[in-house]
């Protein structure tokens, strides 16, 4: 009996160990993979490739920069990355700021943009906006689950803030 | 060492299953509590409490905002304390809050919902004010309860005009 404790403890207090360190070990891992996956995603130009960074689930909700409020699915979203990527030529981002937080399984990144590009006018483009990325590991892989980009905005005026000034 | 086999064995066996039936519960537990944080919070900003409000966010440097006005974001607590503050001393009367389409995500003790907001009150001026807006929220479950530690509001924007749609139509 005693001997049968003994084992008993041995392997609780390893399989204890090793989900504390390994889970730790885990999550800081995940922050450096979601880190690197903003910036790729950040730096995609073409509606494939971004998509390639979101789910397939139709769960998936994107509130964009621009109207209406909100896109629902994946098609709904995918429509939106293409007009974008019709409208904007040489579309460049640089991150201001990028916080991430995750526990190995989800993780959360929030970041402060800088965005250059060509209007379909030939018009240079150049805006600052906050992105909130939801990540979620699916099959093994960090997928976006949902993103919200946005400019602070006066609400006496209605008018938005495109260079988000601190 | 028969025995043995059989304890350890019936030990994982006991480990694993409450494992599984433990994170399924927890699963619809969160839900319910943040459904029930996202209640008080509606009932708080109705109340005008900004104390109250503030007890739905993580306190101190633990909270960071990126809000529907500038500046572009509120690092800490305090500073999201006197934007409230702020907010409702622009105002006169009763405001009122309408949640709809909330959706929550949960992993364990972090969780996300994203949410549309339609906010109603009169200003000192006299002028109404109404407008919808969208939220982001990332919950983390500490010290047994789940606070709000990031959010994101905001309301849609004409990127060629920069005029904003306050009400955030679908």
């Amino acid at each position: 009996m005693r001997k049968s404790g003994l084992l008993v403890g041995t392997i609780a207090a390893a399989v204890f160990l090793a989900s504390s360190f390994g889970a730790r070990a885990f999550a800081a891992s995940a922050k450096a993979q979601i880190t690197d996956l903003e910036h790729k995603c950040a730096a995609t130009t073409t509606t494939d490739e971004l998509m390639g960074c979101y789910t397939t689930s139709d769960d998936l909700v994107v509130y964009d920069i621009g109207t209406p409020r909100e896109f629902d699915g994946v098609k709904a979203v995918r429509g939106d990355f293409q007009n974008f990527f019709d409208t904007i030529k040489n579309p460049k981002v640089e991150f201001v700021s990028l916080h991430v937080v995750t526990d190995g399984k989800m993780g959360l990144a929030n970041s402060v943009q800088h965005f250059t590009g060509t209007g379909k006018d030939g018009k240079p483009m150049d805006m600052t906006f906050r992105v909130t990325d939801v990540w979620q590991k699916i099959g093994g892989k960090w997928k976006i689950i949902h993103t919200h980009v946005s400019f602070p905005t006066d609400m006496a005026s209605g008018k938005a803030d495109m260079q988000s000034k601190m | 060492m028969k025995r043995a086999l059989l304890i350890t064995g019936a030990f994982i066996l006991s480990a694993s299953l409450y494992a599984v039936v433990g994170a399924a519960a927890a699963k619809g537990g969160a839900h319910a509590e943040i459904k029930a944080l996202e209640d008080r919070y509606v009932a708080a900003v109705n109340a005008k409490d900004v104390d109250k409000i503030m007890e739905c966010y993580a306190t101190g440097d633990g909270l960071f905002v990126f809000d529907v006005i500038p500046p572009r974001q509120y690092a800490g607590a305090d500073a999201y304390h006197k934007n409230w503050s702020d907010l409702f001393a622009g105002l006169k009367g009763p405001v009122k809050i309408e949640l709809s389409d909330l959706s929550v995500t949960s992993s364990g003790n972090l969780a996300f919902g994203h949410v549309i907001q339609h906010f109603t009150a009169t200003g000192n001026d006299g002028k109404p004010v109404d407008f919808t807006f969208r939220t982001t929220d990332v919950y983390r479950k500490i010290s047994g309860k789940w606070l709000i530690v990031q959010e994101h509001n905001s309301v849609p924007v004409d990127v060629a005009t920069g005029k904003a749609d306050m009400q955030s139509k679908p």
